[in-house]
């Protein structure tokens, strides 16, 4: 576990950094050059993958469920969103019971 | 101040919830899930920090693949810190403030923070983000320690939460063109690479996806203007 503690500093320092960087820049340079694209343009991507990845090829007990049930709660937590008016916890809220009722059906015990 | 915080601190509790179950199905230990969200502050750096840990990433891998995914809060950081700032301060006060700075508490502050006196505005930020915060090392250590004693039906939906959270906020907040066309290279990018390699595939999805997405922009840029 030391080592997931070093994990965890050097990521601390590494997400703060741009914390800094950014009050140093700030009144300095100007936030809409290409530089910030391309960064905005990988960070996006990169949540993005990685949200993708979890779905489509997800570990652990999310493995043991079925694409179809994930990616069908998926697009009920985007619709009930969109149909509250862009409301983002209606929409988790709504994805995440669908996801589970799904589960339910499927034969995953209601009991611990 | 109440009614500003109540959505943003109810979605951060969803969000950080499904994060501590997510940890705790990774097989990481509690103090993690608590920690990273003082030090962090960033739930998707966490969770990219998380999963590959997960699978054994070189430490190198998971410091780029967290930097990169953070590296919203320069652009966002540099926009706020001159509404915040009031011109007599001295410059260790918005270094501390950065800190709070994140997603959520960017958008509200944006929008609040020019309507009030310049000095509530610090303090407003203050006030919404360590709520924030309070509520998501709480949220998370729920999560974490109630995932194994709850029935199986309610741990898929816990564990579901973080990816349909995201999932959601990715989509339907995607206003931007750019932002539009950076998920769209980004997304497919994640689980392909997956398939080769495991280890270093979030960081490479993010770099592949984000350089196409960048050209596909500046081309679109050029022809429309």
């Amino acid at each position: 576990m030391a080592e997931l503690g070093l994990l965890l500093a050097a990521c601390a320092l590494g997400t703060y950094a741009w914390r800094g960087l950014g009050v140093f820049l700030s009144g300095r340079i100007s936030a809409s050059s290409a530089l910030f694209t391309w960064v905005a343009c990988v960070a996006y991507a990169m949540v993005a993958g990685l949200v993708t990845r979890i779905i489509v090829l997800p570990s652990g007990l999310l493995a043991t469920s079925l694409l179809g049930h994930r990616l069908v709660a998926c697009a009920i937590g985007l619709g009930t969103y969109y149909l509250c008016r862009r409301n983002l916890l209606a929409g988790v809220a709504a994805g995440a019971v669908a996801f589970a009722l799904l589960n339910a059906l499927r034969g995953a015990s209601l009991w611990p | 101040m109440l009614e500003a915080l109540s959505a943003p601190a109810a979605v951060t509790a969803a969000g950080y919830l499904g994060f501590g179950a997510l940890v705790s199905s990774y097989g990481g230990p509690l103090w993690v899930t608590v920690l990273s969200t003082l030090t962090m502050w960033a739930l998707p750096g966490q969770l990219v920090l998380m999963d590959m840990w997960q699978v054994g990433a070189p430490l190198v891998a998971v410091l780029l693949a967290v930097a990169m995914t953070n590296a919203r809060f320069l652009p966002m950081v540099m926009t706020l810190t001159p509404i915040l700032r009031e011109p007599q301060d001295a410059r260790g006060r918005d270094y501390l403030a950065a800190h709070l700075i994140a997603m959520t508490s960017w958008a509200v502050c944006m929008r609040r923070c020019p309507e009030l006196p310049p000095a509530e505005r610090l303090p407003y930020l203050a006030g919404f983000s360590l709520t924030c915060i309070a509520v998501g090392m709480t949220a998370g250590a729920v999560g974490y320690l109630i995932a194994d004693a709850i029935p199986p039906v309610v741990q898929y939906g816990l564990l579901f939460l973080a990816p349909v959270y995201f999932f959601v906020i990715l989509v339907g907040e995607a206003r931007s063109r750019l932002a539009a066309i950076a998920l769209a290279c980004g997304g497919p990018a994640g689980p392909l690479l997956h398939l080769v390699t495991p280890q270093w595939s979030v960081l490479f999805a993010g770099v592949a996806g984000g350089t196409l997405a960048f050209a596909i922009h500046t081309m679109l840029e050029r022809r429309h203007g």
